[in-house]
């Protein structure tokens, strides 16, 4: 028994500088949240105060979040937000699976020529082609729409490539079982490929979701009517508006565009583990 | 009528000719193995039956129906892949049910949730389920069934394969080496297995294997396969005992054949380094004399000069493995465990080839036919 007893705590020991370390970095990564969280309850006069603490001495919550549902249609804003991302998801993957399996598993004349194409898209950032999409938006007379907000991002290089890295090490005599089976190309990407690709896909998701819930830049060049607002152009409105800023309220509409985003994750995460230890592929 | 019938098969890699023009024919019911070293097209030539490879030239027939140019999903075979290749998100179950399922339930019938609401599906899903239970019993794996493959012992998951592949009847049924990844006593187990289950759903079998016991002790016929092109398609007795090609002979048996270089003098006469063999030929020049080991015994009187290099014993009998005193020659013969005190290593002795099953081949590696006319004329001279 004892020995069992210090047993567990050489191993305390052992791991202790590993999870100091750890735990260093958390604090690191979160500190900004907590402030931002610290801010949204807090009045005007202490944010600007020299004393730095985390714990509001006046709490100021009602008055901030009011004033931000008050004044700003946030619903209205998140559901905005929602529908973007899941447009865009959906197309994106309903695109790159697709073309990550035809990537990783088909042989057919181009499709090195074609990966090195989706290499290359990889190298271009974002903003190079905004220019010419706005021109071509304006033109169609597309802005001031959810296609707008949508199109630009249905196909991403990244979740192509990413996918196609993870088909390629899905055991080609799987597939070949699956053709056997009477499973035409379709049906296997649907029915083998995506189902083992979970973790990919999870990984994927979270990472597209994140970036198009809090993008900034696109919305703000094709969108100037409040309605379509983003949670992200949402949380601008509390900024450098006539009455100055206004950090809690705009602290406040930020914990607001953050907090489905969280929800959403803790969801994921548990999924993404399960992804994980679900993915015994090997034969 | 034919269940499985290939013509002319070729097919090239790049550079490489993996199929050299190859055509076998299997029986409906029958189960031929197909033998050869690694990387001779094996695999190649199942993946073209199976449609997941197209041949550059020739045909093939499946039941009598040409299906050169048909998608495997097309084509009625089932095949059991040496990594059994089961599909790791479904259980046990699932796996067996896709074939079935991609079969008889057409596009909307599949659609989740849905699918089951539109007439006729249930019936379909109950018999599929039914088949199942049925196929799962034969294999002894009704308790496995809600498993995934992870959750399975690699014979386990094997049955599981095997059980994928026949539930849906196929006419085809090919098998790449399903028991390479089992242990020995596994292999043996299984290979008795397949034996009764391919008697029972009587489809045409191709199987590969490298491993000759199995060819020899499961198959129908063997076809011998090397660097592309079947050698030989025949009985495991005829594959053993009349082989056509050097390369045959030396693949089968083990000990592998024993083969020596000869000379064919006056009258057709084949000698080993003097030795007269006994057998005789219409060819000329230099010729392969090859006799299993155990058609090869010490004899008092004549034989060919060999000195005992190493002995093993097996219990029922006995390897000795000698060399030709004056060509050097490695030669095994295969006695009586018994005997196994009447020899010692250094030992000198006269070893002698039994004529009768004794065989010439040319020195490009065909089987000479000439030997048996002249064998009784040749023998007495030089007892
Ligand atoms: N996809 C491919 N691309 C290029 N060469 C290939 C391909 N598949 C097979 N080959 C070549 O074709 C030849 C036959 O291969 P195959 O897989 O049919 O051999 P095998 O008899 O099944 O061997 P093993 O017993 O090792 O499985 C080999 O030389 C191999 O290198
Ligand atoms: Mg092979």
């Amino acid at each position: 028994m004892d020995d069992r007893i210090s047993k567990t705590l050489k191993s305390w020991l052992r791991d202790t500088p590993r999870l100091a370390l750890l735990a260093a970095l958390a604090v690191v990564f979160l500190l900004p949240y907590a402030w931002m969280l610290a801010v949204s309850v807090k009045p005007k006069s202490e944010v600007f105060s020299a004393a730095l603490s985390l714990w509001p001495a006046t709490w100021h919550a009602a008055e901030n979040y009011g004033q931000v549902l008050r004044e700003v249609p946030v619903l209205r804003y998140l559901w905005n937000g929602a529908v973007v991302c899941a447009l865009i998801l959906a197309f994106q993957l309903a695109f790159a699976l697709p073309a990550g399996y035809a990537l990783a598993k088909l042989r057919f004349r181009g499709s090195r020529t074609l990966f090195a194409f989706v290499m290359l898209g990889l190298l271009v950032p974002a903003h190079v082609p905004a220019i010419a999409l706005y021109i071509a938006f304006a033109n169609a007379k597309l802005l001031n729409t959810y296609t707008a907000l949508v199109a630009p991002f249905t196909i991403s290089v990244f979740a192509i490539f990413l996918f196609r890295q993870f088909f390629k090490a899905l055991p080609d005599d799987l597939i070949n079982a699956a053709r056997i089976d009477g499973m035409n190309e379709a049906s296997i990407v649907w029915r083998v490929a995506v189902p083992n690709a979970w973790p990919a896909a999870t990984a994927f998701a979270i990472f597209s979701v994140v970036a198009h819930w809090s993008d900034l830049f696109w919305p703000l060049i094709v969108i100037t009517k409040g309605d379509l607002y983003t949670p992200a152009l949402g949380v601008l409105r509390f900024h450098s508006q006539e009455a100055g800023d206004d950090y809690g309220a705009l602290m406040a509409a930020a914990t607001l565009t953050m907090a489905p985003l969280v929800a959403a994750f803790l969801v994921a995460q548990r999924r993404f583990i399960e992804g994980i230890t679900m993915t015994g592929i090997k034969g | 009528m034919t269940g499985i019938s290939v013509e002319n098969i070729a097919k090239r890699f790049g550079d490489v000719a993996a199929l050299k023009g190859v055509a076998l024919d299997v029986a409906p019911g029958e189960f031929v193995s197909l033998v050869g070293p690694s990387g001779c097209g094996k695999t190649t030539l199942m993946r073209i039956i199976a449609g997941l490879e197209m041949p550059d030239a020739g045909t093939v027939r499946i039941a009598e129906r040409d299906v050169t140019g048909l998608r495997a999903a097309d084509r009625d075979v089932a095949m059991v892949f040496q990594s059994y290749a089961l599909y790791p998100h479904l259980t046990a179950r699932q796996n067996m049910a896709v074939p079935l399922v991609m079969r008889r339930l057409n596009g909307w019938q599949r659609i989740p949730f849905l699918g089951a609401r539109l007439p006729g599906t249930r019936n379909i899903v109950a018999n599929i389920a039914d088949e199942i239970l049925r196929t799962a019993q034969m294999l002894s794996i009704e308790a496995l069934l809600d498993r995934r493959p992870g959750q399975l012992s690699g014979g386990q998951r094997q049955r599981v394969a095997l059980g994928r592949a026949i539930v849906r009847r196929p006419k085809a049924f090919l098998l790449d080496e399903p028991l390479s990844n089992l242990d020995a006593s596994l292999r043996v187990q299984t290979r008795k297995e397949i034996v009764e289950l391919h008697r029972r759903v009587g489809a045409s079998t191709v199987y590969v294997t490298h491993d000759q016991t199995e060819a020899m002790t499961m198959s129908d016929r063997v076809a011998v396969m090397m660097a592309g092109e079947i050698l030989q398609i025949d009985p495991p007795e005829r594959i053993y005992g009349d082989p056509a090609d050097l390369r045959v002979a030396a693949f089968v048996g083990s000990p592998s054949i024993n083969v020596f270089d000869a000379s064919v003098e006056t009258g057709g006469r084949v000698a080993v380094d003097g030795y007269a063999t006994g057998l005789a030929t219409r060819a000329s020049g230099r010729v392969v004399f090859a006799v299993r080991p155990e058609d090869l015994a010490p004899d008092q009187r004549v034989g060919m000069p060999a000195r005992v290099e190493h002995i093993e014993f097996l219990g029922e009998s006995l390897l000795l493995h000698a060399r030709h005193a004056r060509t050097g020659t490695a030669m095994i013969a295969r006695l009586d465990g018994r005997e196994r005190g009447a020899f010692a290593v250094g030992h000198d002795l006269l070893l002698r080839p039994d004529t009768a099953r004794a065989f010439l081949f040319e020195s490009g590696g065909k089987r000479l036919r000439a030997e048996r006319m002249a064998q009784s004329a040749a023998e007495p001279v030089h007892g």
